[in-house]
């Protein structure tokens, strides 16, 4: 997905059936655009590293860069902007509780990220804060006890890349059926969105328990940036972290 | 389980036009992965208002035994008695031996009193699905009569809180339930309505339905599309083997992809959906993709099959006619012209019926549904496949007028074969 569309001015990628992915259109077809780089099938080096790259590899031999799915930084057309104004990225305070989050938050929430569109990790973890305020909200709601019990103490780590990413029960992204399975998750919940200056934002599916970032749930169509480090609620007890991966954090 | 996809379409616009249709197959892989029985659940829901005392009751009775029969050990079910509420008789159980003989035993047991309010019981199911294991979802719903005693609204917020979670296949036996009730329960939860004229059919038919649902292996299925900037969706249409819109059913995922929920399949099982794209217009000569369409499930996204559109001077490929996208719109346009007919007919309006009716007849024809044309002459008398020339016969049975109306949304395909129908 490297090649820049152009055609009439569009800002769209080309994927790997040929069509442009915004306005699906052939570049190149019948009238070559002047000045396109080379596909990414035929670029001799790693858009990321630089390092030189064997033909066929998926995947870069030296930083583990994804040829085929990830958004690459050489590519010299932004993204097109989302379609709502957005402040820049704010630092997230985590919500409530929980485990800290101090190791990156720091040096890096002073300014956009200048870390490039590479892949991030998603910790997931069990959140015993946000689960009680989920009882709580259920019992003023239903007038019963909330029939979901806390699972205890549960961690993962899921790697994430490419523009969108979909969190929910079975989703490719982020799939939240796996143990310790958060039944108060939607099929499609929320997705994270990858934003021009390579983090990630999220945004609520219309799920039908609300994505929660700090105690906010996310508003229809509004489209939340997550930090570095930065964590938001989704579910009866599930809490999702981004850092930038290894390697992203080595380039 | 994986999906293969196909599309049928004549990609040849002339200038200036839109407009884009396109078929799609999807036929799931015949898988050797065992259905794991714990991820089914099935709950069956009988209607014991007062109605159904007698001859309904006691076919019920043996109908919810041999459904209980179907239910594969290590599957989840339970049984909820229906009337003016909702109560759990079989509480949500793992199906073995001893569980199936205690459920039989107590559905035995039924007897009938009270009203029908079903939005009490959808209610109820969707609380018990909750407390169930993640899975595929399925429910069986019998009435015989006329959802009472709740407000339009109130039913509507109970299938509207049910959507997503599980699937219902609505029976309705005898003749005094509203069609129009039970459609839309299982429309908005992606299952099916038929007739049981006579209470002695529902045994077989309950079988049937469990059997089916029993054999599903993957749930929460849904077809991925991705459509050009400046494009509209003009409808996406489940079109075999029966017809469904799905349009108002799609969830963004991003700006250009929606996906759209088709529940749950079975092995091998194939459908066929009908998409209608309007694209922004291009130059002659010039070609532009118009969707991307694949299927979605368990976390993985199918192979993905291309809708395309170009845009030509030459009238030779403009004219032609794809026989796919011809026969299901000829097939739109016949369930279309049956409920036209059959409004006509509960109105008195005989000749309206009759033109409306003998138009179905022809499209039938045209279209090789046997089946939707042997329901056809239960209500007229043909003189004329071919022009569609009918009569109404002057006696026409109140079931075989509703089996008309539930079924002439179910289809065949363009060999004029016909699938097994869910």
């Amino acid at each position: 997905m490297s090649l820049a569309c152009g055609i009439d001015g569009c800002g769209g990628q080309v994927a790997s059936d040929g069509f442009c992915d915004t306005c699906g259109r052939q570049p190149g077809a019948p009238e070559p655009t002047s000045g396109a780089p080379s596909p990414t099938g035929a670029g001799p080096t790693c858009p990321r590293c630089g390092s030189s790259r064997d033909p066929g590899a998926s995947f870069c031999e030296a930083c583990g860069f994804d040829f085929l799915n990830a958004s690459t930084p050489s590519t010299p057309v932004a993204r097109p902007a989302p379609s709502t104004q957005e402040p820049p990225p704010e630092p997230m305070s985590p919500a409530g509780g929980g485990n800290p989050q101090g190791a990156h938050g720091g040096s890096r929430t002073a300014s956009p990220d200048p870390v490039p569109a590479a892949d991030w990790q998603a910790t997931v973890t069990t959140d015993a804060v946000w689960y009680a305020r989920f009882c709580e909200t259920w019992r003023s709601a239903h007038g019963d006890d909330c029939p979901i019990r806390f699972p205890g103490d549960h961690e993962r780590s899921v790697r994430i890349s490419g523009p969108v990413v979909v969190i929910g029960r079975h989703a490719a992204g982020i799939d939240l059926a796996d143990e310790p399975n958060d039944p108060a998750v939607s099929h499609r919940h929320a997705s994270l969105v990858l934003q021009p200056e390579g983090t990630y934002a999220v945004t609520d599916l219309d799920s039908s328990n609300g994505t929660y970032v700090g105690s906010e749930p996310i508003a229809k169509g509004q489209t939340v940036p997550i930090a570095p480090g930065g964590s938001f609620n989704v579910g009866a007890f599930t809490r999702i972290t981004l850092e930038p991966g290894v390697s992203a954090r080595e380039a | 389980m994986g999906f293969t996809l196909s599309v049928a379409q004549n990609e040849y616009l002339p200038q200036g036009a839109t407009e884009v249709h396109a078929i799609v197959t999807v036929v799931a892989d015949e898988d050797t992965e065992v259905t794991s029985a714990d991820k089914l659940t099935e709950i069956i829901i009988i209607d014991v208002s007062t109605s159904m005392e007698g001859e309904r009751l006691d076919q019920a009775r043996i109908a919810g035994a041999t459904a209980i029969d179907q239910i594969t050990d290590g599957a989840r079910f339970a049984v909820i008695a229906g009337n003016h509420q909702a109560t759990v008789v079989v509480p949500m159980s793992r199906a073995d031996a001893a569980t199936k003989t205690s459920a039989k035993d107590i559905v035995g047991r039924l007897h009938a009193t009270g009203g029908t309010v079903i939005g009490a019981w959808l209610r109820k199911a969707d609380e018990l699905f909750a407390a169930a294991h993640d899975g595929i979802n399925h429910a069986l719903l019998l009435t015989d009569g006329k959802d009472e005693g709740e407000a339009r609204q109130a039913l509507l917020r109970a299938i509207g809180g049910c959507e997503g979670h599980f699937a219902c296949d609505c029976r309705g036996v005898g003749t005094d339930w509203i069609i129009e009730e039970l459609s839309t329960i299982s429309s908005a939860l992606l299952g099916t309505v038929d007739i049981i004229p006579s209470p002695a059919g529902m045994p077989a038919e309950f079988a049937r339905i469990i059997d089916r649902a029993m054999s599903k292996n993957v749930g929460d299925v849904w077809l991925h599309l991705w459509t050009p900037k400046g494009s509209r969706l003009g409808y996406v249409k489940q079109v075999y083997p029966i017809e469904g819109d799905l349009t108002g059913m799609g969830v963004a995922v991003t700006e250009l992809i929606s996906e759209y929920p088709t529940g749950a399949w079975s092995p091998g099982e194939s459908r066929d959906y009908h998409l209608c794209l309007q694209v922004p217009p291009s130059r002659v000569g010039e070609e532009r993709l118009a969707g991307r369409v694949s299927i979605a499930s368990s976390g993985t996204v199918s192979q993905t099959t291309l809708v395309r559109a170009i845009w030509t001077g030459d009238d030779s490929l403009t004219a032609r006619i794809c026989p796919e996208v011809a026969h299901y719109t000829g097939q739109a346009d016949l369930a279309e012209a049956i409920a036209g007919g059959l409004d006509a007919l509960k109105s008195g309006d005989a000749s309206t019926a009759t033109v409306k009716l003998g138009r179905a007849v022809a499209l039938a024809t045209e279209v090789n549904n046997s089946q939707t044309l042997k329901l056809l002459q239960k209500v007229v008398e043909v003189v004329d496949y071919r022009t569609g020339t009918v009569q109404l016969r002057p006696e026409i049975a109140k079931a075989d007028q509703m089996a008309l109306e539930t079924r002439r949304t179910v289809t065949v395909r363009v060999s004029g074969d016909r699938g097994e129908v869910p």
